[in-house]
């Protein structure tokens, strides 16, 4: 009795066809990974009449860098490397307590009764105009703010002054790398505090938060208003 | 001598094959300009980079055509000034996602200096697209 032989079908060009396709892929992708440092520009305001309250020399730590690469910081002369102390102590210096003969910015206390009567003020102005994206921003953080103060035993904390900025000023002539290396500088101190503020108010820990998930959100949000990222950016000279 | 059994063989090519398509991304574009990225420890991976505008500005590749000056390359084209910034920018659309609303990734020379790249991010200011993202490699 015969037996029927089953015709397999000729597999030897699988490989070739798969190589093709491996190539293919090889050829026209990457693997290189994206990092970089985000970053907001500030939006650009309709003329208005209204003159900005005047700047407090204590409430701006002002970096300049010039076409040759170097730093002046509040007009002295700097290093790269002690930057990061120098922007490190502008968060800090007042933390715990405010100390006038330093110039730094002052921290003020945020109670509880405060944020009550904000949030008060602020939703009346937000229910009679509900377009007034300015005045919701500010009742949300009041909000946040209220959080915070239950965070802590005291139910109150000490804020930065809200005025309080770095200025960048840089000119034609200065390099991206030593733009960069400022922007990471100011970045790393953030973190930092950032970490230490979070561990401290049991929010977790700050590395992992998702901006992309809700809850994570709002804890970054409290962090900003703990550890504000003010930075302003002065039109180069040319 | 009995020839090797090569039956495997696809099976290796194709597992092969999967890695590089999970593990890759497609290229965005053939560079026309040098990028070498300025480092900075604290910078993070860009998650989603479909919904991310690419701008690189860097010394022309071509020197000998383009010269030696920085330029700005927008999608596969060298642009004329950072005006054609705007333009470029205002026709990425995503759907479901407003222009202004996609985060601009600026991949900048780190010899590049400051006024050209002011120059771009004061073109996205007008514009109102204010996500930007330094690129920088992380070592």
């Amino acid at each position: 009795m015969a037996r029927r032989q089953i015709e397999e079908i000729n597999a030897g060009s699988m490989a070739d066809i798969a190589f093709l396709l491996l190539i293919f892929f090889l050829v026209t992708t990457t693997m290189e990974v994206d990092n970089g440092i985000g970053r907001n520009l500030p939006a650009k305001l309709p003329p208005s009449n209204v003159l900005p309250p005047p700047v407090i020399a204590r409430n701006v730590l002002e970096i300049e860098a010039n076409s040759n690469d170097q730093l002046l910081v509040e007009q002295n002369l700097t290093q790269l490397e002690d930057l990061k102390e120098i922007i490190y102590d502008f968060y800090t210096a007042n933390r715990i307590n405010n100390d006038a003969n330093l110039n730094m910015p002052n921290y003020d206390v945020v109670t509880i009764a405060m944020c009550n009567q904000e949030i008060a003020t602020l939703q009346a102005v937000v229910d009679a105009a509900a377009d007034n994206k300015a005045a919701a921003g500010e009742l949300e953080k009041w909000k946040l703010r209220r959080e915070i103060c239950e965070k802590y035993p005291t139910k109150s904390f000490r804020e930065m002054d809200k005025a309080s900025v770095i200025q960048l000023k840089n000119q034609a002539g200065t390099s991206y790398g030593l733009y960069i290396q400022l922007q990471d500088i100011m970045k790393m101190v953030v973190n930092e505090l950032s970490v230490e503020i979070c561990n401290e108010l049991n929010l977790g820990d700050y590395t992992k938060l998702d901006p992309e998930v809700e809850a994570d959100q709002k804890v970054i949000k409290m962090v900003r208003i703990l550890v504000p990222e003010r930075i302003i950016e002065a039109k180069i000279d040319r | 001598m009995p020839a090797v059994n090569t039956s495997a063989l696809p099976d290796i090519i194709f597992m092969l094959l999967f890695f590089f398509m999970v593990a890759t991304t497609m290229k965005e574009v053939d560079l026309k300009v040098d990028v070498k990225k300025p480092v900075a420890t604290q910078a993070v991976p860009i998650e989603n980079k479909d919904e991310v505008d690419f701008i690189y500005i860097g010394f022309p590749i071509d020197a000998d055509n383009e010269g030696t000056q920085p330029k700005i390359q927008l999608d596969d084209r060298l642009a004329p000034d950072a005006n054609a910034v705007g333009d470029w920018k205002q026709a990425k659309t995503r759907e479901g996602k407003k222009p202004m609303e996609i985060v601009t990734s600026l991949k900048v020379h780190r010899d590049v200096d400051m006024r050209i790249v002011s120059d771009v991010k004061e073109v996205l200011r007008d514009i109102n697209a204010l996500k930007i993202n330094y690129s920088a490699d992380n070592n």
